[in-house]
Parts: structure tokens; sequence; C-alpha cells
């Protein structure tokens, strides 16, 4: 069966299509919002406080070195990006292979 | 019927429940099956995306219309989407796992349906975050790169690659 | 005490010097692939530098269970570099096609030609392997197609049936023995 760029997009309209959220979804969320931390910031004053919090706690963690985790979580995205560089260069390197292959076959 | 969208995100974001709770139910399918159709992880799409609804809740004072809204959504939604790819704890999934979620009865076949879908959770991230994007919510490939944050050279890129190697996966004919 | 740290010094010193230009000759130095004239014009780039760290830390995070991932792990395995960069151009001929000759002169007496790929309409393919004995030490692919300029520079032990599997295992079929045998051989085909 010959697969076109047509199939393809047609498959990927289908297969990328919205769908629908589980239900009861929207409960689980309002219901979540009883936590404190879920409330909207409504004026100028908790913002700043949560700005002067945010400052104090960037120069906490400045004056105290990257903590463990941080030096993990960073070492991690490091070596996805690592990762999804070595398939692409293969991957491109691959395919170039493939068309010196298809030429010599066609010899 | 822009007005009263726009109406009832002015009283969520003065606290309204009911209103947020209007807004949630227009825009929980957008939210939840971008989460869906990156990580192919209904605990994990859902996860995310009430994470998403709790951070817009907190920040809803700073949305200024109905399209800033999508616009916000869309782009957290991502970025959070991301951020769960990084932390290495997406896996690819099987054929049978990928079909978990049911779509409407179309004219394609199915089973290159269950093949695309099953290959698109091969794709780098950016690829497969602006795929979604194309074919979930129909953007422009200029619109993708103001979501997604990337220059509209590179969004091109990434959605070429993308359905190339689709293409080649498949073993299609252009 | 201040003699046997001179004394230590010095044949450190020794030690490095005689270590260092043996390290430096068994390193198959990398190819300049850089061209900041083609970068400017394109309207598209890719950039992959991975050195041997950068390496052996996707080595950890290719997958083992997925197949592509699991070949793409065994071949980086001993390998100290890859370098990939891709331009593609908004017009054709947007790019001098002789830049390709500028990757050529910097290849040493020990790379050889294993295919070279000629064609007046599409894409321009030439391989070169670095060979040590019969083992190839290093690859190098320059792809030139009417918009689009690629140069990819492997460096270490590369399998060539290994990369061209990576995409045979999704249906595509695998490279041929005969491709290997005519390596040092110049191959037209259009």
């Amino acid at each position: 069966m010959n697969i076109t760029d047509k199939n393809i997009e047609e498959a990927l309209q289908q297969t990328l299509a919205r769908t629908s959220a589980p239900e009861g979804f929207a409960d689980r969320v309002l219901a979540r919002i009883g936590d404190p931390q879920s409330q909207p910031q409504r004026s100028w004053l908790s913002a700043s406080a949560l700005r002067r919090i945010a400052a104090a706690i960037l120069f906490t963690a400045a004056l105290g070195g990257l903590t463990a985790h941080q030096i993990a979580e960073h070492r991690r995205a490091e070596g996805e990006l690592a990762r999804r560089e070595v398939m692409t260069a293969l991957h491109i390197a691959s395919a170039k292979m493939r068309v010196a292959q298809r030429a010599v076959a066609r010899d | 019927m822009f007005g009263s969208r726009d109406q009832a995100l002015q009283r969520a974001a003065g606290g309204d429940h009911e209103s947020f709770a209007t807004l949630i139910h227009e825009h929980q399918d957008m939210v939840f099956s971008i989460a869906w159709n990156f990580l192919h992880d209904r605990g994990r799409a859902e996860e995310i995306a009430q994470e998403v609804f709790l951070q817009l809740y907190r920040t809803l004072g700073e949305i200024e219309s109905p399209a800033h809204l999508t616009f916000w959504l869309r782009r957290v939604t991502s970025n959070r989407c991301i951020d769960e790819s990084r932390r290495g704890r997406w896996r690819i999934v099987t054929l049978d796992e990928a079909s978990d979620v049911a779509h409407d009865a179309d004219a394609t076949d199915p089973l290159l349906k269950r093949k695309v879908g099953q290959m698109l959770q091969r794709l780098p991230a950016q690829q497969r975050l602006a795929l979604t994007m194309r074919y979930q919510e129909g953007l422009e490939p200029s619109e993708i790169g103001a979501v997604l944050g990337m220059p509209l050279n590179t969004v091109k890129s990434h959605l070429r690659r993308g359905l190339a190697a689709l293409r080649e996966w498949l073993g299609a004919t252009s | 005490m201040n003699a046997t740290k001179l004394l230590l010094s010095l044949l450190f010193t020794i030690i490095a010097s005689a270590a260092f230009p043996l390290a430096a000759q068994a390193q198959t130095p990398r190819i300049n692939m850089d061209f900041p004239e083609l970068a400017s014009k394109a309207r598209e780039t890719v950039d992959v530098t991975l050195d041997g760290p950068m390496l052996r830390l996707a080595g950890r995070f290719l997958s083992s269970t997925d197949a592509d991932e699991r070949s793409a792990k065994e071949m980086i395995n001993g390998l100290s570099g890859i370098y990939v960069r891709s331009y593609e151009f908004e017009h054709e001929g947007e790019y001098d096609k002789a830049i390709a000759e500028r990757i050529r002169t910097q290849l040493g007496s020990s790379w050889k030609k294993i295919v070279k790929v000629t064609s007046r309409t599409r894409e321009d393919v030439d391989i070169y392997a670095e060979m040590r004995g019969d083992a190839i030490t290093g690859l190098l692919i320059i792809s030139a197609e009417p918009r689009e300029f690629t140069v990819v520079n492997i460096i270490g032990p590369v399998d060539l049936e290994k990369l061209t599997g990576l995409e045979g295992q999704f249906g595509i079929p695998h490279i041929t023995r005969d491709m290997k045998s005519k390596h040092g051989k110049e191959e037209h085909h259009e």
C-alpha cells in the first residue's frame, strides 16, 4: 500500500485531534483551589510580598550554592538534551548513508 | 458571545469560582489534549492539566482577554510538557497504550493512525509539540512560534523534520 | 621537602610533555565545519556538537528498551565526537558548492573516499572514512543539495552497518556489503 503525505497529514489530524478531559476534571481542579497557595493575587501588596520572598529564596540559594537536587535536575536536563542531539545527529547521518546506498544499489 | 467570555474572565479574576469553573470547562479539552498528545499517559496528562489551571487561577489578574487566555494556556501547558520530558520520566508507549483514548470514527486507515500515534512518541519533544500545535490546534507556524517561544524558521524546521521522520519510518511515498 | 616537591614537579612535567603529544597523535583532529557565511545566509540551521563527555552523558540517557535508541547507544560507545552542521536555504544556488572542497582539503592521507554520488539535479553525497589498518576510525559525510548543505563528522570507530541500520529498523534495507568493499574507489552515480 502506498502511503502518501496526504495520508500522513490526515492521520496526524485524527491522531492529534482534541480529546475530552477525563470525567470530573473541573471538579478536581476546583477542589484543589481550597489550597491557600492557589488563591489569586488580587493586590500589589501580595505580589510584592511574593517577590520579596522569591528574592530572599534566590539570595539564600546563591549563598548556599546549588543543592544536590538542583544539580541532579540540571544534569538530567543536560542528559536529555544530549540524548536528543545524538538521535538527531545519527538520523541525519543515517539518512545520508541511505542516499549513497540507494545510488550504489542502482549501479 | 465574546463579551460574555470576557465577563467570565473578569469575574473569575475577581474570585468568582463559578466563572472560573466555566473557564475550565471551556478550555479543559484543549489543555488535557496537548498534555495527552505529548505524554500518552492519562494520569500524568491530567496532573499537568490540573497544574496548568491552578497556575491560571493564581495568575488570572494578568490575563488580558479570552484570546490571551487561550495563548497563555497553550504556552504554559507546552512548557510543563517540556519540563516533564526533561525529568526523563516519559517512556515510549506500546500500541495498546497509544490507542487508550478513543477518537471519533473516521475514514483514515486505522492501522496507519495507530502507527502514526506510535511514531509520534519517538519524535524529539520540540517536534512533537510543534506537530501537536499544528494538527491538534490548527495553528500556523508563526502562531506556533509565538506559543512555543521559537523563531519561525525553527518551527518550520521542526514541522518539516517531524513529518520527514514519520514519512521515513512509515516508508511513505511523497 | 622542597627538593622532593621540585623533583615531583619535574617528573610531572616530563611525564606530561611526553604524554600530550601521544594523546594528540591518537586523537583524530576535528574537522573545521563552521562556516559563518553559510549560517548567516541559511533559512534554517542544525548545529550539533557532541564531544566525548557529552556522548557519554547521552549514553546514560538513551533507552535500552527502545530498539532505535539501543542501537544509538551501541553506536556512540567508543566515539569521541559527533558533529553535524546542516544549512537550508530559501532558494537554489544560494551557497557555493565549492565549500565542500574546503572541507576535503582538511583530510589527511588516512582518509579514504568510500562513495561519491553525483547528480546534476538532486543530491551529491560524498562519504569518506578514516582508516587505521582495516578499521574505520572516523567518518565524514558531505551532502550538497540545491537548497541544503550538510556535513557530518563522526570521530571514533564507526560501524557502517549499524549506522544505516538505525533506519533499517523502520523497514529500510540495510547498507550493502558491496559498499564497504568499494572504499578507496571513486564511484559516480547519476
